[in-house]
Formats: structure tokens, sequence, C-alpha cells
């Protein structure tokens, strides 16, 4: 067995690799147990196929996609369908290696929506117990530490912040260019929105050379703020932080008196083994911190680990698309990367947490053949035609629609399927409430005004309302509240049932607004270290049963 | 027909085969069901033998076409499919060995002849119908396409995930992807010759550094 450790952390990613810098550098011994590989720079490459983006099947993914199902289903009545739980990219730091890197804030409404939309009628909307303010020096210590580019004071609908962004914005692009001159006609703000890719050089880190295969690639530069190349380092480099990869946890493991005293989990050759720990830190995403806790279960915790609310795994949100495209006649220079350089927020506050619009990220050939206005021919001559005429003459807007809390949508295990290891596998139970799919059709009825009053010669919009959700913006699993009876977490992250388990990932949001959720988990995973390093006194929390 | 009647029964035996796997305890997705290809491959090719190799080329110049630059056929398109099957993609080795069966079973019923041997007009008519999921045929309503690769599609048409009775539209979705990647790709991957259809659209992506 592995000597034990102060603790042990679940998952590398956005949370996770923060988790495991903020504890090492207090002088916590650490283990960081990480379900993918390391990729580093040699796996970034110029090839649309090698990206976990919007390619099923590809070389990549393959791996993710045979070992870990999920089934799905819109609601209890209707049948679950087994399928790969696709769009959640994995290795060290998480998904973040990949992602599109928005570093978005939350507004202060975001964390008052109870007191700002009351209940409407099917959802489970409540106040976070935290508000703006509380995590403001969190947002700012992230945006710092792992490099933040973005330019403060540009948007007029920001909520108050006290520094600006360490480094500049992303340059304008024809694209936002385009976008940003539309918007202003129609009395909108458009600004240049914040990301985690560094466009100076920043702690030893070199600045974005734009190239094109940014969002669902590795950087081939490491400009890109992933955990695995800013805090996660850190962490490694004090000496008390051992990570280990390809170790796939199953379970918490309790002792008599229902405390936990470590994880089971298996290796790179797929044995079963004990990690022991004084504290356990699960920052495995909101599907799959959820996940362990509801495999915990024993005698004491029949339900599931910290589940005597009965709310793990509920309330689970994710973000509902909203796309619009439009093609011109003019030449649209889209070779510059990564892509965005223009957002407005004039819709995400006073709409139920609304949704940001920006200029999406490059696009490349073999996703454009399945850019299609309806109706229009999916193959043959026509297609061809399309595709050379517009390629160069194309835009894409695209939003991320806030999804309210509902408690029926949820994550529960599967009666019946089981991942690789043997492990019994998620069945999430989702459909975007009414409201959320209005909201999304009046985002998208926005993009097209900005697409045709930029010119656009044709635009269209991706349909609303469609697809199961629960996928790579997946939170609100385990929410976070003052009261043991309806929320799982407290206001530090800390489970209410058992005071030496933390889940610090999305999984604690109450409300999910139409803005990327990392930056917001960053924040949150500051904050709850901060009380984990000022409360834990090498077995303070033992004393405290 | 001879080899039609044969693969029919093979996917009657795996039909029952995936049924079994699905109810499993453990390991869901096995990769590989009843996969072995038929005959040699053909020349240059990994899986494919030289039948199908010509049936999935008059598909490819029929989605794309060739003009003033390449078709599907001349680009590559079954090259690609056919390294994926051999490499990144072996969850699809069933999904061809019978839908390529089933394109022509529905030739013959339609046209008489296998699709290698129809007309542009009547080849269209054929991938109009399995598009649209109502071409005729046995193997159509036996077949089940592989999930793996198509249902993580976030706004996957649900008509093509859920098991119908007709699978030749899943089965036209999962060659018109192929296609398009073989096409588009990059070149390492078997298709795309010399690049033609960056060429073509003016794409800079991987010269611009």
């Amino acid at each position: 067995m592995a000597q034990r450790v102060n603790a042990v952390v679940v998952g590398s990613g956005a949370a996770g690799g923060i988790v495991a810098k903020e504890l090492a550098q207090a002088g916590l011994t650490v283990v960081v147990l990480e379900k993918g590989r390391q990729f580093s720079v040699s796996d970034a490459a110029h090839d649309e196929l090698s990206g976990s983006g919007s390619i099923p099947g590809n070389i990549t993914k393959l791996e993710n996609l045979v070992k870990n199902p999920r089934s799905f289903r819109p609601d209890a009545s209707t049948p679950a369908r087994v399928m790969a739980a696709g769009f959640n990219a994995f290795g060290v730091g998480g998904g973040t290696p990949w992602y599109g890197a928005a570093a978005w804030r939350f507004h202060e409404e975001h964390f008052r929506m109870r007191s700002s939309y009351g209940h409407p009628e099917g959802t489970n909307l409540e106040d976070w117990p935290i508000t703006y303010t509380d995590l403001e020096p969190y947002y700012e210590k992230a945006e710092y530490e792992l490099g933040v580019s973005g330019l403060a004071g540009a948007d007029p609908f920001a909520p108050p912040r006290k520094k600006p962004y360490p480094v500049p914005p992303l340059p304008l692009n024809p694209q936002g260019e385009l976008f940003a001159k539309a918007a202003r006609k129609l009395g909108l703000h458009p600004f240049p929105p914040p990301f985690a890719i560094i466009t100076a050089n920043y702690q030893g880190r070199p600045a974005c050379i734009r190239c094109p295969f940014c969002i669902g690639y590795v950087c081939e530069v490491n400009a890109k703020s992933s955990t695995a190349v800013t805090v996660l380092p850190i962490a490694l480099k004090t000496g008390n932080c051992t990570l280990k990869t390809k170790c796939v946890v199953d379970r918490v493991l309790t002792d008599a008196r229902g405390r936990v005293t470590g994880v089971s989990y298996f290796d790179e050759q797929d044995r079963p083994q004990v990690q022991e720990a004084d504290l356990v830190v699960l920052s495995a995403n909101a599907a799959e911190s959820a996940r362990i806790l509801l495999n915990s279960g024993n005698r004491h915790f029949p339900r599931g680990l910290a589940n005597s609310s009965d709310q793990v795994g509920r309330n689970v949100m994710s973000h509902i698309g909203a796309n619009s495209f439009g093609v011109f006649e003019q030449e649209i220079p889209h070779h510059w990367g990564p892509g965005p350089s223009m957002a407005i927020n004039d819709f995400v506050v006073g709409r139920l947490g609304g949704g940001h619009i920006y200029n999406f990220y490059v696009h490349h050939p073999v996703g454009f053949a399945s850019r299609r206005p309806p109706g229009a021919a999916r193959w043959g001559k026509a297609h061809k035609d399309f595709q050379r005429k517009y390629f160069n003459r194309f835009m894409q807007m695209n939003s991320d629609v806030s999804d309210l809390p509902v408690e029926t949508n949820r994550v529960e295990i599967d009666p019946e399927i089981r991942d690789a290891w043997g492990i019994p596998a998620l069945r999430v139970t989702h459909k975007f409430h009414r409201l959320d799919i209005e909201n999304s059709e009046f985002i998208a009825a926005r993009q097209r005004e900005i697409l045709n009053t930029a010119g656009a010669v044709e635009v269209w919009s991706q349909p609303t309302g469609g697809g199961l959700g629960v996928g790579q913006h997946q939170c609100g699993t385990c929410r976070m509240g003052n009261d043991p009876k309806t929320s799982v977490l407290n206001p530090h992250c800390q489970t209410h049932d058992v005071d030496n388990l933390f889940v610090i990932d999305t999984s604690c949001f109450v409300s999910f607004p139409g803005h990327n959720p990392s930056l917001t988990a960053q924040a949150i995973a500051y904050r709850s270290c901060e009380y984990i390093k000022t409360e834990w006194r090498g077995g303070a929390f033992r004393t405290k049963v | 027909m001879k080899l039609i009647r044969r693969n029919f029964v093979r996917s009657l035996l795996v039909g029952a085969g995936g049924m079994g796997l699905l109810g499993e305890r453990g390991r869901i997705y096995a990769l590989a069901q009843t996969d072995d290809n038929t005959g040699e491959p053909a020349a240059g090719h990994l899986f494919f033998n030289t039948d199908q190799v010509r049936t999935l080329e008059a598909i490819a110049d029929q989605l794309i076409p060739p003009d003033d630059y390449p078709g599907g056929k001349d680009a590559g398109v079954a090259s690609f499919i056919d390294k994926a099957l051999a490499t990144w993609a072996p969850e699809h080795r069933w999904d061809y060995l019978a839908g390529l069966d089933g394109v022509n079973e529905s030739s013959q019923l339609m046209f008489g002849h296998d699709f290698a041997a129809l007309n542009t007009q009547d080849q269209t008519s054929v991938l109009t119908t399995m598009e649209k999921g109502t071409a005729p045929g046995e193997i159509w309503r036996r077949l089940r396409i592989a999930q793996p690769g198509s249902a993580v599609e976030r706004y996957i048409d649900p008509a093509v995930a859920t098991e119908g009775t007709n699978s030749s539209r899943a089965f036209f979705d999962l060659v018109l992807r192929h296609a398009m990647e073989g096409y588009y790709a990059h070149p390492k991957y078997g298709g795309n010759r010399d690049s033609a259809s960056w060429k073509m659209i003016g794409y800079l992506g991987m010269t611009h550094h």
C-alpha cells in the first residue's frame, strides 16, 4: 500500500490542479490521482482529426469513447441509451489542455438567482451561499496565477474588479472586426473577451503564436494556461506532491465512524490500490465526482457518501448552446487563431443567466463540411461548390446559454452498465427547461441579427433545444448551501456529512449562467483551499467529530 | 447475390451476439464483432477487397464528384476509410462489411445491378433513398450501425441514434462523415491526395507556420 498522505486529490483538472498546488505549497503531503495521461507540446499537431473537438471517433478519443460508457435519457419515463461519455477530454490538466480557455467571471446577479428571479415553475433556483464579493479576490488570484488575457473596463456589464488583467487581450481579427461593427450598429457593446491564453511572455511561458488549432487541441507552445503547464508544475516542484497518471478512482473509503480514510483506485496496470489520506478532495468533474460519491455507499451511507440530503447528483446542469452561421460575399480571412476576438455581454444580466455572444474559433475543412443552411445539399456537386465558395467567407457566432437547475435533472448510478474497470457507470437524466430553450432561441435570434447587420448573404442557426445536455460544461451535482438538508457542500466545498471530504470542481454550482464555468471553479478552488489551509492542522478535522 | 446471402446470414448471427454484449455487465463496448473480411485485401489496401473498394469509390465519387478538382475516388476517400478501419476506427468494420453489401442489395433491387455498375442518375437515386432511410433490402432491416463514434455528436439527430427498422440512413451518414474526413482532412490519413481539397478551398491551416 502506498504511504499515507495528508491529502489525496482525485483529478488534476481546472480545479484539481489548483488544489494540488495550494495544499502542497502549504506543506501538506499530496497525492494527485489522474485518470488520463500526460500530454505535451509533442502531442500538438496542425491536424483537424487529431483534435478532441468536434470530430467523434478521432484517434485521441477512441480510448475515452470505448472505455467510458454512460447512459442518457431526457426523463425518467424514457429508456436510457448507452453512449460514450464524449466531450470530456482528460489528461494531466483534466480538460484544460484542450479547452477553449474562455476565462469569464460570473456576474453579481448570477450568485443571487433566487433573489433576482424567484422560483420559476419546475426549477430549483436558489441563491449561492457566497457572493461575487466573496469570490472577487480569488478570481483575481486565478487570473494572475494562471495567466488570463483581457481588457479591464472594456465590458460595460462586467462586475467590478480591483486589478487589470495580467496580460492584454487577444488581438482583433477580421471576424471580430465585422462582428464588433455590426454589434455597435445595433446599439450593443462589443469588447475583447478574457481568455486563459497569454498574449505576452508570462511566468516563463511564451505568448500565443495565434495558430488556428486551439479549442480541442493541445497548445504547441504552452501559451494556453492549462493547469498542466501552470499550477501543477509548481505543485510538483514543492516536493510535497506526487502525481500519478492513468489511475482510476472508484470509491472513497470510510472508517467505522463514517470519516473518510482515503480512496481505492485502479493503477496504470489496472491493479486495485488504496491511497490513504487524512482528507480527500474530489475534483473529478461534476459528473464523475458525484459518481464516486454515489458509488461509495456503505452501511453508514446507504444512498452514497455525503448524501444525507439526497441531493448528490441532482440539479445537474450544462449549457444549452446557441450557434448561428453566416456566409458572406467578401472574403473574411480566418487563418489566425484562436479565433474569438470580440464578445458582448448585453444579454448576460437580467435574463435568467442569459448568454454571452462571441465570434467562434477558427474553423477547419472537415467541420465546415457539415456547416450548411437548412435544406442545403449534404453531398454532391452543390455541397462541393458551397465548400469551395464559402470556406473563406464564413463566420460563426457562438453562445453558451444558461441552464436552470431542475431537481429531476440528475446523474445517478446506472443499474446495469459498468466501465472498462468494472465500475458502475452513470445514468444521466437531463432535459432543458422551457425557459432555457426560450433563452437559447432569444440569443440565437440576436446572433442572426448581428450576422445580417454584418452583411451576410445567408444566415442560419443550429436548432436549439435538442441534445441531451451534460457534456463538457457539466456542473451542479453537489450544490453548495448553508442547509445540510437541501445541499451537499458547505460554502467551502466541504461536505456537510463528512468533515474530511471535499468536492472542489463545478459540482458545487448552484445555478449556471451563460458563461464558461472554469474560472469560477478555479476561484472557488482557491477560496476552498484557503479554508483548508486555515482550518487544517494535521488532523484537526479528526478531533472535531 | 451469393456474397449478400453469406453476409446476411452473418448479420443475423452478429445481431444476436450484439444483444448478448449489451446485456453483459462489465465491458460494454467490445470493439470488434465478427469483422473478418472475405477475400484478399485489394492492392494497396489493408482491409477492403477489390469489390468493396470499387463500390466505395463509386459512392465517394457521388458524394464528392470530380470537376476541375478531384472527386472522392481520386482523392483517396476509399483509402482513408480502409486505413481508418484497419487502425483507429475498428468499431466500424462490421458496418462497412454489411453496409456495402446493403448498398449493392438496394442497387440490385432498384436497378438490377451492383452499385458500381449503375449510371450516375441511378447511383444518385440509391444514395438518396439511403439518405432518407428508405432504401430497400433485407440488410438494412437487420444491420445496426455501431454507435460509439457517431452517438457522441452533441446535436445528434435522434432518428440516427435510435434503433430504427431501416439502417440505410445511419450507414449513409457514417460513409458521408468518413468521406468528408477522407477528402478534407490531413493527407497523412490516406485521403486528400496532394492536399487537393485544401488548395481548392484556400485552406492555410497547415502551412501558416
